[in-house]
C-alpha cells in the first residue's frame, strides 16, 4: 500500500481492515516525517511510538529532528475524540486519524448518540482536509456499520487492507 | 415545635414528594422518615442554545426553577451556566433524558450524580452515621447532622439486625432443596418443598426479625428471584422490602472490559428499606467481608447496598464527587477533555508507567523489603497532582518532572482525609495484638482503603472518570519513578545492595544489617530525599528471586518467595498465588513453603528436602489412588469471550460447551469449572449434574501441574543440595 502520491490537500484517505493496521501507519507515519510535520490522533491508544523510530533510524541519521515532527494526541472516548478534533487547527500538513471510531464502539454509547458525535466530526473532518490531506484508519464493526458507512460516503480514496492468508503447505503424514 | 431523633443514618431513598430518610434509632426501632430535598442539574454552551433550553424547559410537566448562574467548571474555570433546579429529586432523571435527547449538543453537569452523594456533600452525613435529626410536626427532617465524621479511626457500628439465607449448594452446579437459616441468634435449615410451607416459615422469619441486612449466597442470582417467583405461585406475602412504597429494584447481568481482564457482574436484587447482600455477587468481599463494605460505605457515600457490589474505582468517583459538590465544582456528565498534543519523544518519555529493577536471581539471606506506603495516592497528595493542577509542557526546573500549580487540586484534596485514615489503622496494626478484637476490623478497613486508593491512580486514565486527565495519570509514574530512583540511590549511599525494585517497593541487602533497628536510618534518609513515607514490610531469613522458565537466565519481576524473620512465608507470582491452581497443587506447594519456613536459616535447609519429598510421594500417590476430593482438582478459568469466538477451543472453551449443551450458559468474565480426564475431549465440567468417576482423572496432567509447581519452590534448594560447597553458593550478606 503505497498512498503518498495521493496524499494532496483536499483529500480524505480511507484505510479499512478487519485486522491491525498499525504496521502499515508507522512506515506512513515516518516516511511523513522525513518530509515535514505530522499529527496523529490516536482513537485506539495503539500508535507505535517506538517502532515509528526504529522505522526513522532506517531512513535517517537525524532521527530527532524527523521525531519531532510528530504529534500524538490521543482520545479515550468518543466525546474525547470530537474534542480532539474541533481542537485541531488548521494546519498545512497531514492528519493521520488512527482507529477512529474504537471508541464509538463503546456499548454504553447509544446508537443515535454516536451518529450525531459522528456528524460533527464530520464537519471537522471537511475543514481539515481543507488545509492538508486527512488519513482515517478504521475497523468496521458489524454492530455499528452504519458509521463505516457515512464515512465511505465521505471518503476520496478507499483502500481495504487483506488479511495475510498464512502458506498453506501440505501437511506430514505421520 | 420540632422533635429531636437521635440515631444511625441506613439509607436515603427518592420517593415522590422528596426523599425517605431511614434511621435505626437509638430506641431500637426503625424510623421512616421524610425530607424536602430540591436538586439541580446545569448546562452550558452556546447562549442561543440555552435560550432555546429556557424556553423548552418552561413547557415541562416537571415545572423546573430555572436561573442562570456562575459555577465552576474544573477545567475551563467559572462559566454561566442554566441552573435546573427540581423540587421533587425523582424528576430529575426523566426530565434530563428528555432534555440531554433535545438538546444533545448542550454540555451538561450534575445530571446523575447518585443522589446519596448529594446528600452526603450538603449535610455531611453518610451511611451508618451517628445523626441528630430535627423533626417538625407533620414528620418531614428540617435538620440533619452527624455527630462523626468519615475520618474517625474507630467508629462504633450501629446494633444491626443480620438475617443470612443461604442455598445448601450452588444452585448452577445442582438444584438446591433447602435453604440454610441464619439468625442473630440461631442456625437452621427450612426445605423448599412444599413450597407453601417453606414460605410461611421464612415469612414469619422476615416478621420477627425483621433484618437491616439480608446476607445471602447466591441471592442476586437464584435465591431471590426464586423467592419472588415462589411469593407469586403460593399467593404469600414475602415482606423483602421494608419500604412498603418502593418498589424491588432489578439490574441485568452485565459483561465489561476492565482492568485488563474481561469482568461479568451477575444480575442485581436491591430491596428498599433494608440492605441485600449477595456475597458472591459483592466486589472483594472474600477481601474485606462486611467490615469492609461499612467502611466504603462511610468513606464513598453510597449507599451499603450499592457499595458492595460496585468496583473500587466507583468507589473513588464517588468520593471525587462528593468533594466536587462540597467545592462547588461542577460534576460533568461526560469527561470532554482531551489529551494536550504531544511530540512522539515527549509521548515515550511520558508513557512509560512504573519502574522496574530486574532481580538477581537465586536465594539470598538477610534481605529487607522496603515499600512506600501507598505511594501512588501518596505522589498524587504530595506533589499535588491532578488533572486540573498539570501545568501542559511544564516541568519542574531541578528535577524535570510534570510542573503542577500551588493550588490543592480536586484529587489530592480527596485522597488526603483517607490516607491519613489508612497510615493510622497500618500503624494501629503494627503494634496492635493478633489477638486483639479491633484486628480483623482494621485489617478488612484497611483493605478496603487499599482497594480505593489502588484504583484512584487508574482512574486518572480511565476513559469513564469524570475528572480524569492522561497527563495527570503519567505524571504520577514520573513522581513514583524518580522516587524509586532516589530511594536506590539513598540505599547504596549507605551501604546497601539493590536486589530488586518493582515500582513501590525495594529489597536490600547489607551485611550485619539484618534488624529492623538497622533499617531506620535508610527509612529515614529515604523520606527525607523522597518526600513519601516508607515502610519496612519485614526482613527476610531467606528470599528466592525465581527466574523465567523458558531461560533460566532471565530474571522475572515480581516472582520470589522467601521467609521472613518472623516464620511468615510470602510470595508472588507463583502457583500458590494463581486463581486457576487446583486446590491440590496450591495446598502442596504452600505445605512445602510452611516446611521450608521451618529453617532456622538458610543453611539448614537441606535437612528438610527429605520431609518434603515424603509429603509430595504420598500426595502422588493419594492422587493414584483416587484418594484426593475431586472439589481439590476442579480448575478455575475466566471466559474472555463468547465461546464461539474460540478459534481453538480452550480447556475452559470446552467445559463451558458442555454446559451449554445441558441449557446452562456462561457470558464472557464468568468462570467455568472443570476437571481434566482421561480421553477425549480432556476435560469434564464440574456443573454437569452427572457424577464424576474418580477413576477418570487424568492423573499425568495433575502429576504435571505438580512437578511444574514443585520445581518453582524446590529448585534453588535441590541444586544446592548438590554443591558440596553450599555456603558459597547462597548469596548471603557482604559475601
Amino acid at each position: 500500500m503505497n498512498i503518498l502520491p495521493i496524499l494532496h490537500t483536499g483529500k480524505l484517505i480511507l484505510i479499512t481492515s478487519s485486522h491491525e493496521t498499525r504496521e502499515q501507519i508507522t512506515v506512513l507515519t515516518a516516511e511523513l516525517a522525513l518530509r515535514g510535520a505530522v499529527t496523529i490522533l490516536d482513537g485506539g491508544n495503539r500508535f507505535a511510538a517506538y517502532q515509528t523510530i526504529r522505522m526513522l533510524r532506517r531512513r535517517t541519521h537525524n532521527i530527532e529532528e524527523a521525531a519531532n515532527r510528530i504529534f500524538v494526541r490521543r482520545a479515550f472516548t468518543c466525546y474525547q475524540m470530537l474534542t480532539l478534533l474541533e481542537n485541531s487547527p488548521s494546519l498545512q500538513q497531514p492528519y493521520i486519524i488512527m482507529d477512529m471510531f474504537a471508541t464509538f464502539y463503546d456499548e454504553n454509547v447509544q446508537l443515535k448518540e454516536a451518529d450525531r458525535l459522528l456528524d460533527r466530526c464530520l464537519v471537522q473532518l471537511d475543514r481539515l482536509r481543507l488545509t492538508g490531506p486527512v488519513v482515517i484508519t478504521m475497523k468496521p464493526h458489524p454492530d455499528r456499520v452504519f458509521l463505516f458507512e457515512r464515512l465511505l460516503a465521505r471518503a476520496d480514496h478507499i483502500f481495504e487492507l487483506e488479511i495475510p492468508y498464512p502458506v498453506i503447505s501440505q501437511m506430514a503424514l505421520f | 415545635m420540632s422533635n429531636e431523633l437521635h440515631g444511625w443514618l441506613l439509607d436515603i431513598l427518592p420517593n415522590e414528594q422528596g426523599l425517605t430518610i431511614w434511621i435505626l434509632g437509638e430506641d431500637g426501632k426503625r424510623h421512616a422518615l421524610s425530607h424536602d430535598f430540591p436538586i439541580a442539574f446545569y448546562a452550558a454552551g452556546p447562549a442561543e442554545q440555552l435560550r432555546r433550553l429556557w424556553k423548552w424547559l418552561q413547557q415541562q410537566p416537571e415545572n423546573p426553577k430555572l436561573s442562570r448562574e456562575e459555577r465552576r467548571d474544573l477545567f475551563a474555570g467559572s462559566i454561566p451556566v442554566l441552573a435546573v433546579e427540581l423540587t421533587y429529586p425523582s424528576d430529575l432523571t426523566p426530565l434530563f433524558n428528555r432534555t440531554s435527547l433535545e438538546f444533545p449538543d448542550l454540555i451538561y453537569y450534575n445530571a446523575d450524580i447518585p443522589i446519596s452523594l448529594r446528600y452526603t456533600a450538603r449535610y455531611g452525613v453518610f451511611p451508618l452515621a451517628d445523626c441528630e435529626i430535627k423533626i417538625d410536626p407533620s414528620g418531614y427532617v428540617t435538620d440533619i447532622r452527624s455527630t462523626q465524621t468519615a475520618w474517625e479511626v474507630d467508629l462504633p457500628l450501629p446494633p444491626l439486625t443480620i438475617l443470612g439465607l443461604e442455598p445448601e449448594c450452588d444452585p448452577f452446579h445442582a438444584a438446591p432443596t433447602k435453604v440454610f437459616i441464619q439468625t442473630p441468634k440461631a442456625r437452621f435449615s427450612l426445605d423448599l418443598e412444599p413450597a407453601r410451607a417453606f414460605m410461611i416459615g421464612l415469612r414469619a422469619i422476615f416478621i420477627r426479625h425483621d433484618p437491616d441486612l439480608l446476607l445471602t449466597a447466591w441471592g442476586d442470582t437464584w435465591l431471590l428471584p426464586k423467592l419472588l417467583q415462589m411469593s407469586k405461585e403460593t399467593g404469600i406475602d414475602l415482606p423483602l422490602n421494608r419500604d412498603p412504597d418502593q418498589s424491588i429494584k432489578h439490574r441485568e447481568a452485565r459483561t465489561y472490559y476492565a482492568y485488563g481482564q474481561v469482568i461479568h457482574r451477575g444480575k442485581q436484587v436491591l430491596l428498599a428499606g433494608r440492605w441485600h447482600i449477595d456475597i458472591h455477587n459483592a466486589v472483594m468481599y472474600h477481601d474485606y467481608g462486611l467490615e469492609g463494605v461499612w467502611e466504603l460505605a462511610r468513606v464513598t457515600g453510597l449507599p451499603v447496598q450499592t457499595v458492595a457490589r460496585v468496583s473500587p474505582g466507583t468507589g473513588i468517583s464517588s468520593m471525587q464527587i462528593v468533594t466536587a459538590l462540597k467545592e462547588g465544582v461542577l460534576v460533568p456528565w461526560h469527561k470532554q477533555q482531551a489529551e494536550h498534543t504531544k511530540s512522539i519523544m515527549d509521548l515515550i518519555h511520558a508513557d512509560m508507567g512504573g519502574l522496574v529493577f530486574q532481580p538477581t536471581i537465586g536465594l539470598h539471606k538477610d534481605v529487607a523489603e522496603i515499600d512506600f506506603i501507598s505511594m501512588y495516592p501518596s505522589v498524587m497528595a504530595r506533589f499535588n497532582i491532578s488533572p486540573e493542577t498539570i501545568l501542559p509542557g511544564i516541568r519542574e526546573q531541578n528535577t524535570d518532572l510534570p510542573a503542577t500549580s500551588t493550588e490543592q487540586g480536586l484529587i489530592p484534596k480527596t485522597l488526603e482525609p483517607l490516607l491519613k485514615k489508612r497510615i493510622a489503622i497500618k500503624m494501629q496494626l503494627l503494634t496492635m495484638s493478633k489477638w486483639d478484637m479491633r484486628y480483623k476490623s482494621y485489617k478488612a478497613r484497611s483493605a478496603a482503603h487499599k482497594w480505593l486508593l489502588v484504583t484512584c491512580f487508574g482512574y486518572l486514565g480511565y476513559k469513564n472518570a469524570r475528572f480524569g486527565k492522561i497527563e495527570a495519570h503519567e505524571a504520577v509514574t514520573a513522581y513514583g519513578r524518580e522516587a524509586l530512583l532516589r530511594a536506590k540511590e539513598a540505599a547504596e549511599d549507605m551501604g546497601f545492595t539493590v536486589l530488586h525494585m518493582y515500582v513501590d517497593g525495594l529489597w536490600v541487602q547489607k551485611k550485619g544489617s539484618n534488624k529492623v533497628q538497622d533499617l531506620q536510618p535508610l527509612l529515614d534518609e529515604i523520606l527525607n530525599r523522597t518526600g513519601l513515607p516508607i515502610a519496612l514490610d519485614g526482613i527476610y531469613r531467606w528470599i528466592s528471586f525465581l527466574p523465567s522458565r523458558l531461560n533460566k537466565n532471565v530474571p522475572v519481576a515480581n516472582r520470589y518467595f522467601g521467609v521472613f524473620q518472623s516464620g511468615e512465608v510470602k510470595c508472588r507470582g507463583i502457583e500458590l498465588r494463581r486463581h486457576d491452581t487446583p486446590k491440590f497443587i496450591s495446598e502442596i506447594q504452600n505445605e512445602v513453603l510452611e516446611i521450608l519456613a521451618r529453617s532456622p536459616d538458610v543453611e539448614h535447609i537441606f535437612e528438610y528436602l527429605p520431609k518434603i519429598q515424603s509429603l509430595i510421594d504420598g500426595k502422588l500417590y493419594d492422587l493414584r489412588h483416587q484418594r484426593i476430593p475431586l472439589e481439590k482438582l476442579i480448575v478455575r478459568q475466566t471466559l474472555s469471550r463468547p465461546i464461539n469466538e474460540y478459534r481453538v477451543p480452550s480447556p475452559a472453551a470446552t467445559a463451558a460447551k458442555q454446559l451449554e449443551e445441558v441449557g446452562k450458559f456462561l457470558r464472557p468474565g464468568q468462570t467455568v469449572r472443570f476437571i481434566y480426564i482421561l480421553g477425549v475431549p480432556g476435560v469434564y465440567a464440574w456443573d454437569l449434574e452427572q457424577t464424576l468417576d474418580p477413576k477418570t482423572i487424568d492423573v499425568n496432567i495433575y502429576k504435571k501441574l505438580l512437578d511444574r509447581a514443585m520445581e518453582t519452590v524446590l529448585q534453588p534448594f535441590v541444586s544446592i543440595q548438590a554443591q558440596p560447597f553450599l555456603p558459597l553458593l547462597v548469596s548471603g550478606a557482604g559475601d
